[in-house]
């Protein structure tokens, strides 16, 4: 290569660089705009003014833009949080009436106990102890006056509850219940009322049965019940809901 | 003045043209803690074309002292004032005024050259 072709080059991308430089050093420091300028700094002032008001224009939209998508999202959270609360609300309800928390009201005890002494002489000594089938007609009966909540010695009878005998004890939700026998019973006491003197197994046991064999047993209003909750826990294993159409 | 030198004139304004217009083109934002830095590599980019253009009159041009004094006096001159903001002394401001001095040299060496 020729040395006046070398020089040139050299040279060639000193000043190459030096162009790029000196431009991206007046960019930098707004040395270009300035030099864009007509020179009377009224111009740039109102330049400069103008600018200021596209962007004050733009920002305006933008607040408002802002604006709309805060009422929306506010929208969508008090929409969000009167479904939650209707939620709330309704799995309170599917508590309550599931037996899963506790629950008061006014209502009825009823109140059957065995007669701690029978006869020696009796024929069948069994005839003077309550059975589990005494106690069912009894919830039955109360069920049927309309009853809300029932527990029998503080065991809350749920969905799931069974009343049953093993031995000579009764089990209410597999716990061991014994004489005397508290059933509260929330509800409309009158109807539970009628309904314990209407129906022909419960009368058959608190009438004829209660005289004869000396059990204790009453039935009195009550104006405040506490029920407790279900000790125990639901939790289907085969159950799932059914598609509503 | 010979007519090679002059000849040899239109490839580095060719190049400055070059420079000027793909620094126009490409968005080159430069921090602005850098921007200062970039001003002393402008002054010696600029000492250098102004010494090469003497050095080119004077029949004395050489293009590998072109190009390591352009490297070299950059980055003495960003190192220093580097240095000096680091150790709060103003470096910078001696690095332009040793800049500036020599630009004033070369500058009426130049005038000299051409007006004799």
């Amino acid at each position: 290569m020729r040395p006046g072709i070398r020089s040139s080059l050299a040279a060639t991308v000193l000043m190459l660089v030096l162009g790029f430089l000196l431009v991206a050093v007046l960019r930098s420091q707004g040395g270009l705009a300035q030099a864009a300028s007509s020179g009377h700094p009224q111009d740039d002032l109102i330049r400069m003014v103008q600018g200021l008001e596209a962007d004050r224009e733009t920002l305006e939209m933008q607040v408002a833009e802002s604006r709309r998508a805060l009422d929306e999202l506010g929208r969508r959270l008090a929409a969000s949080r009167g479904l939650r609360d209707q939620f709330i609300a309704r799995a309170d309800t599917l508590q309550m009436e599931a037996g899963l928390v506790a629950v008061q009201g006014p209502g009825m005890r009823v109140t059957i106990s065995d007669n701690d002494q029978p006869p020696e002489n009796a024929a069948n000594p069994s005839n003077y102890i309550v059975h589990d089938y005494d106690l069912r007609v009894l919830v039955n009966a109360l069920w049927k006056g309309g009853a809300e909540a029932i527990a029998i010695n503080g065991e809350r009878l749920t969905l799931m509850s069974a009343i049953r005998c093993v031995g000579t004890t009764v089990l209410i939700n597999n716990q061991q219940v014994t004489s005397p026998f508290v059933i509260d019973a929330i509800g409309d006491s009158e109807r539970m009322t009628a309904a314990l003197d209407s129906d022909a197994d419960a009368l058959a046991l608190t009438v004829e049965q209660a005289i004869t064999f000396q059990l204790g047993y009453s039935a009195q209003p009550a104006s405040e019940l506490r029920i407790p909750a279900y000790q125990g826990v639901l939790v289907p294993t085969a159950l799932t809901t059914t598609e509503q159409t | 003045m010979s007519p090679a030198p002059r000849r040899r004139l239109y490839l580095p304004l060719a190049g400055l043209a070059v420079g000027v217009v793909v620094g126009l083109l490409i968005q080159f934002d430069l921090p602005v803690a850098y921007a200062r830095y970039l001003t002393l590599v402008v002054l010696v980019a600029l000492d250098s074309a102004l010494g090469g253009l003497r050095a080119a009159l004077e029949h004395q041009f050489e293009d590998r002292l072109l190009l390591t004094g352009f490297l070299w006096n950059a980055a003495c001159g960003v190192g220093l004032a580097f240095l000096g903001d680091h150790l709060g002394a103003n470096l910078y401001l001696a690095v332009v005024l040793a800049l500036g001095l020599r630009l004033f040299r070369t500058a009426a060496a130049l005038r000299r050259l051409v007006f004799t």
